[in-house]
């Protein structure tokens, strides 16, 4: 024997320079049984992907390297294929993430769930009290379903998360959310930020919290330095893509322009398009207004966001600017 | 202990990307990136090859002894036990 055997080791997982689609969040449907007022989602009226669709886009996504998968709504539970979808994904070796309000989960389906060993489980939840989640909702009885959802979750060893977007009706309430999350042996993730729908409506924006009130709760510090004008600004496009209930293949799910659609296309073709190359060159050097932007290290520069509320990806986005000036105040006390 | 029959633990996740093993715990949803040797050992665990058996393609393969690559195989193994990953089942005969 010559060889000298490497230590097998556990590295550190590094930031990727090629654009394998590694984070891919599935929506699953655009159906809801709940009607939150600040939701993003503008229903999708095309068919939605079915069961062999959907096995056969994770097939493609498995084969192009993607390793963690979200699969969010609407409501996923509404989808009767739900688990057979699960199951191919696991079997498929996925990193599974659920994204659910669950209002739906009972003993039986969180027996279920717990088989697929999703790594983590995210339920959407408002507020510390019925009265406070429900006016969000507009669902009677939907706190108690969602608190039962993460208790039945939590007892089969399943990591979860309440999902909470911070407005106006629950900021001052945000302690309570995080006390219920200890209780149910979960933890809280509070989003400041509220975003328009994805038709551009602003309406939800007006639940925004006050200036006061985001500087507050956002994490006071500087982002980064300096940029350079090559530097990707995000990982839509890039080591992350979306795809929506009819197979749009979007940059993100904040990014709703479609590169391609996988019933016309298979996902590689889309992928490695002109369309998909375009978003790749959406570098610094593009974006005019924000290269000298006063606030441009506290701002995590969103291209989603920018074409929502405009139409196009290098105009900056008011609710983004807002939450850059919101970080650089607290920074600077 | 060479006996022993290791399988990837129900619910691990992994896939080869840009030539790294990237595998994440189902039980500590920690995400993890085995180096070449690690990711060798990694496609072998399907509860079929004993410890041995997986020591002894090691040492082949890169050309060392078998007692050398047991050792690095059983203390690779007991990370990735600590981490969930991995489960075990007693071989029923030596192969």
């Amino acid at each position: 024997m010559s060889g000298t055997l490497p230590r097998i080791a556990v590295l550190d997982t590094g930031a990727r320079e090629s654009n394998t689609p590694i984070n891919v969040l599935f929506e699953l449907t655009h159906r809801c049984n709940l009607r939150c007022f600040h939701c993003y989602v503008i229903a999708d009226k095309r068919p939605e992907l079915d069961t062999h669709e959907v096995r056969g886009v994770l097939d493609q996504l498995a084969e192009a390297g993607t390793l963690f998968i979200t699969f969010t709504g609407g409501e996923i539970m509404l989808r009767q294929d739900l688990f057979e979808v699960l199951e191919h994904a696991r079997d498929r070796h996925f990193a599974i993430r659920l994204f659910t309000n669950g209002t739906l989960i009972d003993e039986e389906a969180a027996d279920r769930i717990a088989r697929i060993k999703p790594v983590d489980v995210g339920v959407s939840v408002y507020g510390p009290t019925a009265e406070i989640h429900e006016a969000v909702t507009k669902a009677r009885g939907s706190f108690d379903k969602s608190v039962r959802a993460l208790q039945l979750l939590h007892d089969r060893g399943i990591m979860t998360h309440l999902k909470c977007v911070l407005m106006e009706e629950n900021v001052n309430v945000r302690g309570g959310v995080g006390d219920l999350a200890d209780e149910l042996g979960a933890y809280a993730q509070f989003d400041p930020q509220v975003t328009p729908r994805n038709d551009g409506d602003l309406s939800p924006t007006s639940h925004s919290i006050d200036d006061t009130e985001l500087s507050n709760v956002v994490h006071a510090s500087q982002l980064r330095g300096a940029l350079d004008l090559d530097t990707a600004l995000c990982a839509a496009g890039r080591d992350s893509a979306s795809i929506s209930p009819a197979g749009d293949v979007l940059p993100c799910v904040q990014w709703p322009m479609p590169i391609g659609n996988l019933r016309q296309q298979p996902f590689s073709e889309i992928w490695s398009s002109p369309e998909a190359s375009a978003i790749r060159d959406l570098t610094m050097s593009k974006l005019d207004t924000c290269r000298d932007c006063p606030d441009l290290g506290f701002c995590s520069l969103c291209l989603g966001l920018n074409y929502v509320e405009n139409g196009d990806a290098t105009r900056p986005s008011s609710s983004v600017c807002r939450m850059a000036r919101a970080r650089k105040k607290g920074a600077e006390g | 202990m060479s006996h022993d029959v290791p399988n990837r633990a129900d619910g691990s996740a992994w896939r080869m990307v840009d030539g790294e093993m990237i595998v994440v715990s189902a039980t500590t949803a920690n995400i993890l990136s085995l180096n070449g040797t690690g990711a060798f050992v990694w496609e072998r665990l399907d509860g079929e090859k004993s410890i041995g058996a997986i020591a002894a393609e090691l040492a082949e393969a890169y050309e060392v002894s078998r007692d050398e690559a047991e050792e690095h195989v059983s203390e690779f193994l007991g990370s990735l036990h600590d981490e969930g990953l991995v489960k075990y089942e007693r071989e029923a005969s030596a192969r």
